[in-house]
Order: C-alpha cells, then sequence, then structure tokens
C-alpha cells in the first residue's frame, strides 16, 4: 500500500518554521524577524539537500505566467508598419496566457541575413500566426521579439479566400484553392504527422 | 435633469417611502444602557459570520461573505497592465472598486460610484496594501470588485475581509491576511459589529449641546503579525474613547481571523484531495 504523505496546509501569513543555517525561505514564503512565514494559501513541500533544507509552498492556482526573454512564444501579428509589426502574444510554449500581452518585432530582428532589403510586407501580414523568441525587456508592457531563427516565423497564414496556406520555401506560401503565391517569413515546422509516425517507430523499436 | 442615454429613464425625482413614518415608531428598537441589544447580542459579540472562496468562476480568485444580514462578494482579475502608464516601477498596484448594490439598503443607490463609495474604496485599498507582495508583480495592477449585495451595517469591515480572502484565493503572494471590524459609539457604550439601525443611531447626536461621543470606528489589521493597515473615524470621538475602542477591536481581530484560515484551508484540502486520490488508484 501507499504511504502517500499527508498534506501540510498553510495560509498566508502563517509562520512554518524558524530561518536559520538548516532551514532557507523558497519560493511562496518569505523571511521577516528569523521566521519563515507563507506567502500563499497551499500546501507545504520541504526540499532536503545534504545540509539544508529548503520550505516551499505550492499555491492553489498556477501562477499568472509572464513570458520571459528567451522563452518561444505564439504571437498573432495585428498591425504591420515599414519599420516594426506589432503582435499579440497569445501562449508561450505550450501555455495559453489568461490575458494577451504585447509584442513588437522590429525589422532588424526579422532575419538574420540581408537585414537592410527586408521588406516587412514580404514577411508578415495582419492575422498571421507567428513563433517568435522574446528579447530581453526594454520598454514597459511591451516585449521585444525575434525571429532571427530557422526556426521562427510563420506557422499558420490565410489567403484572400480564407484558406489556410502551404509553405512551399523558405519565403514563399501558396494558397491550396487558388494557387496564388505569397511571400512570408516561413518557420521551419516539422509537420505533425511526421512527429506522429517518428513517435510510432519509437515504440516499435 | 440630465436623461441618461444607456438606461431606461424612470421619474425624475423619487423619494422612499420610509421618510413619511413617524420617528417614535423607528426608535423601539434601540435601547439605551439595555442589557442586550435590539437583536439578542451583548455590546461586545460579533454577528454570524459565513465566508466561501470560489464562487465567480470567471473570476481568477473570489469570496463570499455574510456578517449578519450584510452581504458581500467580492472578485480578483489577474494583474494587467496599468492604463496611462508609461514609466517603469518596481511595484506594482491594487486596483479597488466598492459598490453598493441599488436594492441593498432602504435608500437606493445609483449605478454609478456615489462620494462614500468612492472612499470606500480609497479605504479597502489602504487596508489591503500592506499586506500583498506588491513587488511580486511590477507594472501591473490587480483589480479587486467587491459588490454588497445587503447592507445589514458594518459593509466596509466585510467587504476588506472579503477581498483578503479573494486575493488568497487567487494566489496572490500576501504576507497575511487582513480582518477588519467596526465598532459604533454612543456616549459610554460601545457597540461591536454594528447593524445598519445602530449605526445610524451611533452616527446622530442624541440630545442636542452635549460633548458626549458618538461615531463609528472601523479598523484593519494583519493580525497575524499583530499590525494595523487602516483605521476610519466617523463622528465625534475623544482620544481615550479611541484607545478603549482599539482594544476591543484587537480582540474581534483575533476572534475573526481563524474563521478566515479555516475557509482558506477548506479551499486547499478540496483542490488538492483530488490529487490523493489519483495517486492511490496509481
Amino acid at each position: 500500500m501507499n504511504e502517500h504523505e499527508e498534506l501540510i496546509v498553510c495560509v498566508p501569513g502563517q509562520r512554518l518554521c524558524v530561518a536559520d543555517k538548516s532551514n532557507v525561505a523558497g519560493p511562496g514564503t518569505y523571511e521577516q524577524q528569523g521566521y519563515i512565514y507563507s506567502k500563499l494559501a497551499g500546501v507545504v513541500k520541504l526540499v532536503t539537500d545534504d545540509k539544508t533544507r529548503t520550505i516551499e509552498v505550492h499555491g492553489i492556482t498556477e501562477q499568472s505566467i509572464v513570458p520571459a526573454p528567451g522563452d518561444i512564444v505564439t504571437a498573432m501579428v495585428t498591425v504591420v508598419n515599414q519599420r516594426f509589426c506589432k503582435c499579440s502574444i497569445k501562449c508561450v510554449g505550450d501555455i495559453v496566457l489568461t490575458r494577451p500581452y504585447r509584442g513588437i518585432l522590429r525589422k532588424e530582428d526579422v532575419r538574420t541575413i540581408d537585414k537592410d532589403k527586408i521588406e516587412m510586407y514580404k514577411c508578415y501580414r495582419p492575422g498571421d500566426i507567428i513563433l517568435a523568441r522574446v528579447l530581453p525587456m526594454t520598454e514597459v508592457h511591451t516585449y521585444q521579439l525575434s525571429t532571427a531563427e530557422n526556426e521562427l516565423g510563420v506557422v499558420i497564414a490565410h489567403s484572400d479566400e480564407g484558406v489556410a496556406m502551404v509553405p512551399i520555401s523558405w519565403t514563399q506560401m501558396q494558397c491550396p484553392k487558388s494557387l496564388s503565391k505569397e511571400f512570408r517569413k516561413v518557420a521551419k515546422v516539422v509537420p505533425e504527422h511526421i512527429v506522429a509516425e517518428h513517435s510510432e517507430q519509437l515504440m516499435n523499436e | 435633469m440630465p436623461i441618461d442615454q444607456k438606461r431606461i429613464n424612470g421619474p425624475d425625482i423619487s423619494v422612499p417611502y420610509d421618510i413619511y413614518i413617524h420617528s417614535e415608531v423607528k426608535d423601539n428598537g434601540i435601547q439605551p444602557n439595555a442589557p442586550k441589544r435590539h437583536d439578542g447580542r451583548s455590546n461586545n459579540e460579533l454577528r454570524n459570520i459565513f465566508m466561501k472562496t470560489g464562487i465567480v468562476s470567471q473570476a481568477k480568485g473570489s469570496a463570499y461573505i455574510e456578517m449578519g444580514d450584510t452581504k458581500v462578494i467580492c472578485s480578483v482579475f489577474d494583474p494587467r497592465e496599468i492604463p496611462n502608464k508609461t514609466g517603469y516601477c518596481v511595484q506594482g498596484e491594487l486596483f479597488c472598486e466598492f459598490k453598493f448594490a441599488p436594492f441593498s439598503h432602504h435608500k437606493r443607490k445609483l449605478h454609478q460610484q456615489d462620494a462614500e463609495e468612492k472612499e470606500y474604496s480609497l479605504i479597502m485599498q489602504r487596508a489591503l496594501e500592506p499586506a500583498v507582495c506588491l513587488q511580486e508583480f511590477p507594472n501591473f495592477q490587480v483589480d479587486i470588485y467587491a459588490i454588497v449585495l445587503d447592507n445589514g451595517g458594518s459593509a466596509l469591515a466585510a467587504a476588506i475581509m472579503a477581498a483578503s480572502l479573494a486575493l488568497a484565493n487567487a494566489g496572490v503572494p500576501m504576507f497575511g491576511l487582513v480582518t477588519a471590524s467596526t465598532i459604533g459609539i454612543c456616549k459610554q457604550t460601545y457597540l461591536v459589529d454594528p447593524t445598519d439601525t445602530e449605526e445610524t443611531f451611533c452616527s446622530t447626536k442624541t440630545e442636542p449641546d452635549t460633548a458626549d461621543d458618538h461615531g463609528i470606528i472601523m479598523q484593519a489589521a494583519l493580525p497575524q503579525h499583530g499590525q494595523i493597515s487602516e483605521i476610519f473615524v466617523v463622528g465625534s470621538v475623544d482620544v481615550n474613547t479611541i484607545e478603549h475602542s482599539m482594544d476591543l477591536l484587537s480582540k474581534m481581530h483575533k476572534d475573526i481571523c481563524p474563521l478566515l484560515e479555516q475557509c482558506l484551508v477548506k479551499t486547499v484540502f478540496k483542490a488538492f484531495r483530488p490529487n490523493n486520490k489519483k495517486t492511490d488508484e496509481k
């Protein structure tokens, strides 16, 4: 039988233990006047190292996730300009954000080669879904994005007839219905069915 | 009067009917220097309190509180950008909105915030700011909306406690829980947790040309750390009376704080119990 640990429930402001060399305050706690207190309503976790023991508190709800520099985010292009385009960040990794955040993608950060010859209208259009990486923040509430990698760029784009276009090269996408070609900065994304086949092969082996 | 284009326009002026009742009939409820209050409580007794969290599904955190006939719902939403702010700020901000429902009292409240509600919003914000770890979300603000469904007295204290529960339910980091309580003073009588009738009684002078104390004091505190975060006094009160009121209110905080803790512990148990079942199945 499993001897599951008993839950140690705490509330904000509850004193947990003395703060000394062996007990260290971790996330979800704070230290005040020689004691460790809880910041959240949740469950206490004890992470034991060889000498020290870190005390953490895990809350009920997941914390609001904010994009951090280096994260790969999924964004939707909203406004395209000659110098930059504005995006609305929808997801961070696999996690959907509860509130969309504003992002800005400058002309110099679109790709690594031929920076001076970039035309924004041939890379992005309003409504495209792009993958981008977050750069260090320089403005308040606006995240700097970059697609200067092969795996970053436009993932989903719709043509004039509203059909999702198929990427045919690094810089072009084609509408399967009207066969018209449009210019985009295409992301090198592995199709999902190939990923599924690869997973099946690994399972068979 | 200006016509509101966004709502159905009723009569220009309407007067509640209860002002036509004789004042002699009204005052039968309050008996000064009686051993028991009109609802059967002693002077230092709180009303029955009910608390529950997680009642508004759209909100990140929410709480509902009843203190006697006072009913308050409070919602807390995700941190969001502060509008019209360009500078960088190390600390986050709290935005509080306190509102009485139009049907919450004898006198009908308007749909927009009046001066009293705006003042209560600021008081609520000042009471909660010392308890919230604002440095955890720089450049963002947390929205708190409190609406009083039924005002049976001490509505501001109930709203502050509901907001504290809602913030903890939302997972906002806090240094401690905030409790609030109200005391009504009339001459030498101290009425803890007054009802709306008692509030009206304490707000008015009983006899003209006398120097007796009368008023209402609301105090918000962090009882786990022994700190006071906000005090709000209305009326004409002596300093010695305020000191005595502080002692009474501190006792009330120690009585109320375990109720908030129990409510949160129940919420945590509900959230983590299904994990135990899954673990047992595996």
